[in-house]
């Protein structure tokens, strides 16, 4: 006797309905609010509104201090990074928990962790305050919360980018004669370098977006700590058409970003291979 | 001159070996994986510390643990050969091989004609300036070597030099490689678990066990002695020989004292090897089309790793090993110390260059 096999083309088509209908809807769900935002604004309207001087204040604040706290992270993030990767120490997983903890922890909590830090009668700010540097409410802050906020972005990148170029060529350097330094430079910088360029991007994408942490620490002054995310938010009461011109300049900006990430990505997969 | 203590525990036995080799001198370490072979190797560049030991090359301390003293790999002079080579893949072959060079600070007007003797030594003149990745393999073992000797290191290690490759490739490039190896005047270590390299390119050879040397002899002595030749899950059958044509024309190699009969074209220092299999033992001499026919003493007999099969090692001058069924070693009732004939067919023994 034979098995009956049971026709299964409709719970076939069921499934694939279901699927098709599922992804859909979430990419709906993604789309619809992003597209809304363009149907607000003429484009002539948004020229005028990009080019108004809080608009312009704001768009020059966020480019300026994303740049700046970016720089900051790759020149101590690297080397962290790279030990990381590399030596094996007692602690290193508590090190790297500590690294990758602002990315969980919610904005709000890193402004005021950063105020009882750096405020005025904070536990390193007061000692500023005697010589009369102010942190909290100046541009510096906006950099420093960037940093706090971005920071993992890249670290998390580039341990794995300097993972993955295989010892064995820093072994090679070293026995033609290169030093720990000059290998680094010379042979794992080179094969880690798209990798990280893509955290490098990331870092400052999350940089240029931050909001949380700095509304908290440093405020939302125009021209001096007011940067795009804030302008965002204040101009939504006074001038709804920048908010909505700024909006769109940073989705199309992100949206790029992950593109360009993404194409790296595939690009340094296919290097090497 | 390289002497050498070493030292250190591994994860499942420790590494304790002496070692010694002469200017001009190729020392094979012959062992299994896991044997501790690659770590010697990253213990003498100085890619890895030894708990306890002392590294002396050419008169200088590289390391001593006695006196604290720990030359970084940088400052050691050593050509290593990495066993996958490698090379800087974001790097031409040319820009590889000079890396040493700029690295150690040779003068810049010393370069291109070290570079270009080393490039066309090793026949890589035309793919210099590709980059690496766009390399054969055996390009890329040829890379590897001359990247390793640009710079003129003061000791050689090569680790398993030919294994990255295709059979047919390392057949080509062995001869190379021993070329090229003997012209140095420098240490040399190799290590390999192969017997055709170290027949083929060693003047010494030590055999290595969970971390201990436990023989040392000329790489006939090592390879041909039962103890060991067994060991190696390869061809026992492998010998160092001269070509030579008789006066009617026929092509023998001379091993040892024995000719034997081939088809090559190759001439001069040859290796041959006959695969156990290819070996009819007989008790009288067997008149047939094959030509190579000896007699001798059967010196043992042992299980082959195959199950069923007896290798029966014959000293016809030279130790021959035969592989036969365990049922034909009962019917013709072989024993240690029987003499018997050997025969096999001149395209049974292959030569290598």
């Amino acid at each position: 006797m034979q098995y009956q096999v049971k026709n299964r083309t409709a719970a076939r088509v069921g499934t694939t309905v279901l699927t098709a209908a599922l992804i859909f809807l979430f990419l709906i769900f993604i789309t619809v609010p992003l597209i809304s935002l363009f149907t607000r604004i003429s484009p002539a309207d948004m020229l005028t509104a990009l080019t108004s001087p809080s608009a312009l204040q704001a768009l020059a604040l966020s480019a300026g201090t994303a740049l700046v706290s970016t720089v900051i992270v790759i020149l101590f993030g690297t080397p962290l990074a790279y030990i990381n990767a590399r030596v094996r120490y007692p602690g290193r997983n508590i090190v790297d928990t500590l690294t990758d903890l602002p990315i969980v922890l919610p904005p709000t909590v890193a402004g005021l962790a950063l105020m009882t830090a750096f405020g005025a009668n904070g536990m390193l700010g007061q000692y500023f305050s005697l010589f009369g540097i102010k942190i909290a409410f100046t541009t510096v802050a906006v950099v420093i919360a960037q940093i706090f906020v971005a920071s993992p972005f890249y670290i998390r990148q580039a341990r794995a980018s300097f993972e993955a170029v295989d010892a064995e060529y820093e072994y090679a350097s070293r026995t033609l004669g290169a030093g720990v330094v000059t290998t680094f430079f010379r042979v794992t910088l080179p094969l880690a370098a798209g990798s990280l360029l893509s955290g490098i991007i990331m870092t400052f994408a999350r940089a240029l977006g931050e909001f949380g942490a700095t509304m908290m620490f440093a405020g939302n002054l125009p021209g001096k700590t007011q940067t795009m995310p804030l302008a965002i938010y204040g101009e939504m009461q006074s001038d709804m058409a920048v908010s909505i011109a700024l909006s769109i300049v940073l989705v199309l900006f992100s949206f790029a970003i992950i593109l360009i990430v993404k194409y790296l990505g595939n690009r340094e997969a296919a290097k090497y291979a | 001159m390289l002497n050498a203590y070493l030292k250190k525990e591994l994860r499942d036995f420790t590494l304790d070996a002496e070692l010694t080799v002469e200017d001009g001198e190729t020392l094979a370490l012959l062992g299994s994986n896991g044997a501790g072979k690659s770590t010697i190797l990253r213990l003498l560049a100085g890619l890895m510390k030894p708990d306890e030991g002392r590294i002396e090359l050419g008169g200088a301390v590289l390391s001593d643990t006695a006196k604290r003293i720990f030359r970084p790999a940088e400052e050691r002079r050593v050509g290593y050969m990495f066993q996958n080579y490698a090379l800087f893949p974001h790097m031409t072959a040319r820009e590889n091989i000079s890396y040493g060079l700029l690295m150690q600070k040779v003068p810049k007007q010393e370069h291109a004609p070290r570079i270009n003797e080393l490039l066309e030594t090793l026949g890589l003149s035309e793919v210099a300036d590709e980059p690496v990745t766009k390399l054969s393999g055996g390009q890329r073992q040829r890379t590897a070597l001359a990247r390793a000797l640009a710079p003129r290191p003061a000791l050689l290690l090569l680790d398993e030099p030919l294994s990255a490759l295709d059979s047919k490739t390392q057949e080509r490039l062995r001869g190379t490689l021993a070329g090229v190896i003997r012209q140095e005047e420098i240490p040399c270590i190799l290590v390999t678990h192969s017997v055709l390299d170290t027949l083929s390119v060693a003047d010494t050879t030590a055999v290595i066990e969970r971390g201990r040397i436990t023989a040392r002899g000329t790489p006939e002595e090592i390879v041909h002695n039962p103890a060991y030749g067994f060991v190696t899950s390869e061809n026992p059958n492998m010998f160092r020989g001269s070509v030579w044509v008789k006066e009617n024309g026929i092509v023998c190699v001379r091993v040892g004292g024995v000719d034997f009969r081939v088809v090559t074209t190759l001439s001069g220092v040859v290796t041959v090897s006959i695969r156990p299999e290819e070996l009819i033992l007989s008790r009288s001499r067997l008149e047939s089309t094959a030509v190579n026919s000896f007699t001798g003493r059967i010196v043992k007999i042992a299980d082959a790793p195959e199950a069923g099969t007896k290798f029966v090692q014959v000293d016809i001058g030279i130790p021959l090993v035969a592989a036969v069924t365990r049922q034909s070693v009962e019917r013709l009732a072989f024993i240690e110390g029987e003499r018997v004939t050997v025969t096999c067919k001149a395209t049974a023994v292959n030569v290598f260059g």
